[in-house]
C-alpha cells in the first residue's frame, strides 16, 4: 500500500499491475498500427503465420480480462470507502453510474474516433470503454452484496453465456444486433457484450475483498492468490481438455497455439476462466516483486495510475500520426511493431507522469474522472 | 504446506514456459518450397499432417480432374482461381474435428477471402477446395498468395500470380513455361511415357518423342499460341522443325513430337531440342544417341572381351591392386581398365578397337583406339581415367569395348563421392 501526501489511498500493486496492462494493450496497439499482418486479420477469427505474431497478440489478450477485473476491484474499493466517509449510499451509486456514463460517453466520441486519427466522428458502435461503463453501472446495483454471491454471480454468469450465445439472431436487423452484440455476442457494433465481460469485474470485485480487505498481509494475498490462480486455471483447462462446452475454436493438442487460443470476441467460457486465473496469479506476482525487486515495477505505476488517459492518449496519437498521416502504417511486422512500442513508451511515460500531477491538483469534474 | 506451494509456483513456472516458449508450434519455423511450389511448413511430428496445394482454373468435364494449372493466371470475367489441397496424414489426428482455413492474400497484404473448413471425424475426404473470382472488378492484377491453416497454424503456402489480360506476347512469354522431357515409348493405350530417359541407342525403326510441358498456358488471351519445335543434330544444325498453333478453345498443355532413330538417319552423338514461342527461345533440353549394336560378322563375334577394374598397379609386377567395381572419387585417384581378348587369333589382319568411358550422363568423355596386329603377342589391353573430384561426379560409368563400330562388351562400374 502507498500513502503520498495529498493522495488517495493507493494500492501499489493494482496501479502496477495496471500499468502493465496497458502496457501490454500497447504492445497490441502499435502492432495494430504498424504491423502489416492486421491487413489480413480477421480479429473475431484471427490467423497468424508466425509464432512471433501469435505471442504479439497472444500477451494482450490478458488486458481485457485484467482491466475488467481491476474496474471492478477499484468499483467496489471506491464504494465502501466513500460508505465508511459517511456518504449516502445512493449518493455514491450515483457517482459510480455517472462514471460509467462517462466511460459510455467517451467511448462513442473520443476513442471510437481516435482509432482513425480523428477523420471520422463514430458514434455508432461500442467497445471495451464502453463496456467497462455498462458493467460498473450495473455493478452499483450488486455492489453492497458479500463477496461469496458476488463470486457466485460472476461464475454463474460465465457458466451460462456459451447458452445464450446460441440465441439466433440476424446481425442486418438494426435492434437485434445492438441488443446482441452489446450484451452477449461479439460483431461489427460492439466486440465487448457486457454479459462475459460484467462477469469478470463482478470476480474482480469478490478478489478485491480479499487483495484490498480481508487479507491483511502480502503473504496471505499472494498465498490466497496462487490457490485460487491455481484452481481457476485447472478449471480452464478441465474444460478445454473436454472438448465441449464452453470452447469456441477446437484445438490440435495439449499446449499447442490453438490449445491456448480459444475465442475472445467474445471469450469463451475456457478463455475467462483462464485468463481470469492469470491476472489473479499476476497480481500475486505483483505483490512478491514489490517486495523483492520492487525497482522492477516502477515503470508501471505511473500509467497504472492514469490508465484511462494512457488508453485514450496513445490511440489518439498513433490514430492521427501513424494512420492519418501514413506514417509506416501497416508496413511493418514484429520486429517494426517492438520498435513503435518503444518510441511510443518514451512518448507516454512523460506525459502520463505529467497528466497525474495535473490531476492531482485539478478540482475540474472532467479532469479528475479521466 | 510449503511443499504445495512451491508445486503451485513450479506448475505456473512451466504453464508459463509452455506459452513463451517455441515448443508452442508445432511446426518448424523455416519452411521448404517444394517441386510444385509449395511453400511447406514441415511438422516436427513427421507423422503429422501436411498439404499439397494445387492452383487451376478449371475441371475437365471429361476426367473431372482439375486442368490449366500453373501459378499465372490472366484475369478475366466471370473466372475463377481455384486451389485443390491434398493432405497427407489426414487421420493422423484421430477422431478429432480438424479446423482448416484458406487465406486467400491480395497484392497489397490484405485478406481477399477467408474460408474456415471443417473435417468431421466421420468425413473420409482427404482434400479441400476454395476459390476466388478472377474477374478484372474484383481483382487488381499483382502478386497473391494463398496460406493453408490447421487448428490456426499455418501448414502451407502458395504464391501465384493475377495478370492483366492481354493479347500481348511479351507477357505472355513471361508468364508461360515449358518444361522439355524425352522418352523411348508412349503407351498407345493411355498415353503414358516409358523409357523417360536423355540417352537412347540407335535402332532400326526406333523412335524418341519428345514431350513438352507447358505451364501457365492461359496466360495469353490472344487467339492462338504459336510454338516451333526444333531438332538439331550433333552438328549443330537443324534436321526436323515442327510448329503448333494451339488456339483458345484448344485446352491441351502437352505438345508432343518424335524423331526417327533409325541407324540410317541418324548418327551418334549430342542432340538438341529447341522450343520457341513467338519465335523467341523458351526451353531447350539435349539428349544423346550411341551407335546402334549392329550384327556383328562371324568371325566379330567370336572375339569377346573381358572387363576388369582396379584402383592401381603394382609397378614391379603388374599385378592389379584393388579389383572392384565401386570406387570412391578422389584426388590423384585413378581407374585402371584391363581388357582381355578371347579368340583373337583366329583373325588374320589388323584389329581396330576402341575403349569408350561413359559417364552416367551417357555422355562418352575418353575414347582410346588400339590397333591389333595379328603378329602383336598380347592379348590383354589397358586405359586408365582419373577419379579426381574435379574431373567425376558420382554415379554409374561404362567401358564399351568396340570392335570397329561394334559394340562386343561393356561393363559398369560405380564412382561414389
Amino acid at each position: 500500500m502507498s500513502n503520498i501526501p495529498g493522495e488517495k489511498q493507493r494500492f501499489l500493486f493494482i496501479d502496477q499491475f495496471r500499468g502493465l496492462i496497458v502496457i501490454l494493450m500497447l504492445v497490441d496497439h502499435t502492432s495494430y498500427y504498424f504491423n502489416s499482418i492486421w491487413n489480413q486479420i480477421d480479429p473475431l477469427d484471427p490467423l497468424f503465420d508466425t509464432w512471433g505474431q501469435f505471442v504479439l497478440r497472444y500477451v494482450s489478450y490478458l488486458c481485457a480480462p485484467g482491466f475488467l477485473m481491476m474496474a471492478g476491484a477499484m468499483v467496489w474499493w471506491s464504494y465502501h470507502k466513500r460508505i465508511e466517509k459517511g456518504t449516502r449510499d445512493w449518493t455514491v451509486r450515483w457517482h459510480l453510474i455517472r462514471r460509467g456514463l462517462f466511460l459510455i460517453l467517451m467511448q462513442i466520441t473520443w476513442v471510437n474516433s481516435s482509432w482513425g486519427g480523428f477523420s471520422e466522428f463514430k458514434p455508432n458502435h461500442l467497445g471495451i470503454i464502453a463496456c467497462i461503463g455498462i458493467s460498473m453501472i450495473l455493478m452499483t446495483f450488486i455492489v453492497k452484496l458479500n463477496w461469496q454471491l458476488r463470486f457466485l454471480i460472476g461464475l454463474v454468469i460465465l457458466a451460462i453465456h456459451p447458452i445464450f450465445l446460441k440465441i439466433p439472431y440476424d446481425p442486418d436487423i438494426t435492434w437485434q444486433r445492438v441488443l446482441m452484440q452489446t450484451f452477449i455476442d461479439a460483431g461489427a457494433f460492439n466486440k465487448y457484450p457486457v454479459m462475459p465481460w460484467f462477469a469478470l469485474l463482478t470476480l474482480g470485485s469478490a478478489m478485491a475483498t480479499g487483495w484490498l480487505s480481508v487479507w491483511k498481509t502480502d503473504k496471505k494475498r499472494i498465498d490466497m492468490s496462487i490457490g485460487i490462480a491455481t484452481v481457476a486455471i485447472l478449471t480452464a483447462i478441465a474444460v478445454r481438455m473436454s472438448r465441449g462446452y464452453g470452447n469456441i475454436f477446437p484445438f490440435s493438442s495439449f499446449g499447442s497455439y490453438s490449445f491456448l487460443f480459444d475465442q475472445k470476441y467474445p471469450p469463451s467460457l475456457y478463455h475467462s476462466l483462464w485468463f481470469f486465473g492469470f491476472v489473479v496469479l499476476g497480481i500475486a506476482g505483483f505483490i512478491a516483486i514489490g517486495k523483492i525487486a520492487p525497482k522492477l515495477l516502477v515503470i508501471f505505476t505511473i500509467p497504472g495510475k492514469v490508465p484511462l488517459f494512457f488508453y485514450g492518449m496513445h490511440i489518439a496519437i498513433m490514430g492521427v500520426f501513424v494512420k492519418r498521416f501514413d506514417f509506416f502504417y501497416r508496413e511493418g511486422a514484429v520486429l517494426e511493431s517492438l520498435i513503435g512500442l518503444v518510441v511510443m513508451l518514451i512518448i507516454m511515460l512523460p506525459l502520463c507522469k505529467w497528466f497525474y500531477g495535473v490531476k492531482l491538483r485539478s478540482k475540474n469534474y472532467l479532469i479528475r474522472m479521466i | 504446506m510449503e511443499k504445495l506451494k512451491i508445486l503451485t509456483i513450479a506448475l505456473f513456472l512451466n504453464l508459463m514456459l509452455m506459452i513463451l516458449s517455441p515448443g508452442c508450434s508445432s511446426r518448424y519455423d523455416e519452411p521448404v518450397t517444394e517441386a510444385d511450389s509449395t511453400i511447406v511448413f514441415i511438422p516436427k511430428n513427421g507423422n503429422d499432417i501436411s498439404a499439397k496445394i494445387l492452383l487451376y482454373r478449371k475441371i475437365s468435364r471429361k476426367t473431372g480432374q482439375p486442368i490449366d494449372a500453373g501459378t499465372v493466371f490472366p484475369i478475366r470475367k466471370k473466372e475463377t482461381v481455384r486451389a485443390l489441397v491434398e493432405l497427407a496424414n489426414r487421420f493422423e489426428k484421430g477422431n478429432r474435428n480438424l479446423i482448416f482455413h484458406f487465406n486467400w492474400i491480395g497484392p497489397d497484404g490484405s485478406s481477399v477471402y477467408t474460408k474456415p473448413v471443417n473435417l468431421s471425424p466421420g468425413d473420409s475426404a482427404s482434400t479441400l477446395s476454395s476459390s476466388i473470382s478472377i474477374s478484372p472488378e474484383t481483382r487488381p492484377a499483382g502478386e497473391y498468395r494463398l496460406q493453408l491453416y490447421l487448428f490456426r497454424e499455418l501448414i502451407a503456402e502458395k504464391k501465384f500470380q493475377l495478370i492483366a489480360e492481354s493479347k500481348d506476347t511479351m507477357s505472355a512469354m513471361e508468364a508461360i513455361t515449358a518444361k522439355i522431357g524425352f522418352c523411348g515409348k508412349t503407351d498407345k493405350k493411355t498415353g503414358k511415357r516409358l523409357n523417360v530417359d536423355s540417352v537412347f541407342k540407335i535402332r532400326e525403326n526406333g523412335r524418341v518423342h519428345a514431350f513438352v510441358d507447358i505451364g501457365n498456358r492461359f496466360a495469353y488471351s490472344g487467339k492462338e499460341l504459336k510454338f516451333d519445335l526444333e531438332w538439331f543434330g550433333p552438328d549443330g544444325k537443324s534436321f526436323y522443325h515442327k510448329q503448333f498453333d494451339l488456339s483458345l478453345n484448344d485446352s491441351s498443355t502437352v505438345l508432343k513430337n518424335s524423331i526417327s532413330i533409325d541407324p540410317d538417319a541418324r548418327q551418334p552423338g549430342e542432340y538438341l531440342l529447341k522450343l520457341f514461342l513467338f519465335h523467341e527461345l523458351i526451353a531447350e533440353n539435349k539428349f544423346n544417341l550411341l551407335p546402334e549394336a549392329r550384327v556383328i560378322s562371324p568371325i566379330k563375334k567370336k572375339i569377346t572381351s573381358k572387363i576388369t577394374f582396379c584402383s592401381g598397379v603394382d609397378k614391379k609386377t603388374g599385378e592389379q591392386i584393388g579389383v572392384d567395381t565401386v570406387f570412391k572419387i578422389g584426388d590423384k585417384g585413378r581407374i585402371h581398365a584391363f581388357v582381355e581378348f578371347e579368340n583373337r587369333e583366329e583373325t588374320k589382319s589388323e584389329l581396330k578397337f576402341i575403349l569408350d568411358w561413359v559417364d552416367p550422363n551417357g555422355k562418352s568423355f575418353y575414347r582410346k583406339p588400339i590397333g591389333l596386329l595379328p603378329t602383336d603377342s598380347i592379348s590383354t589391353v589397358t586405359s586408365s581415367i582419373s577419379v579426381s573430384p574435379e574431373t567425376r561426379h558420382a554415379g554409374g560409368y561404362f567401358l564399351r569395348v568396340f570392335l570397329l563400330d561394334d559394340l562386343i562388351g561393356e561393363r559398369k562400374f560405380e564412382l561414389l563421392p
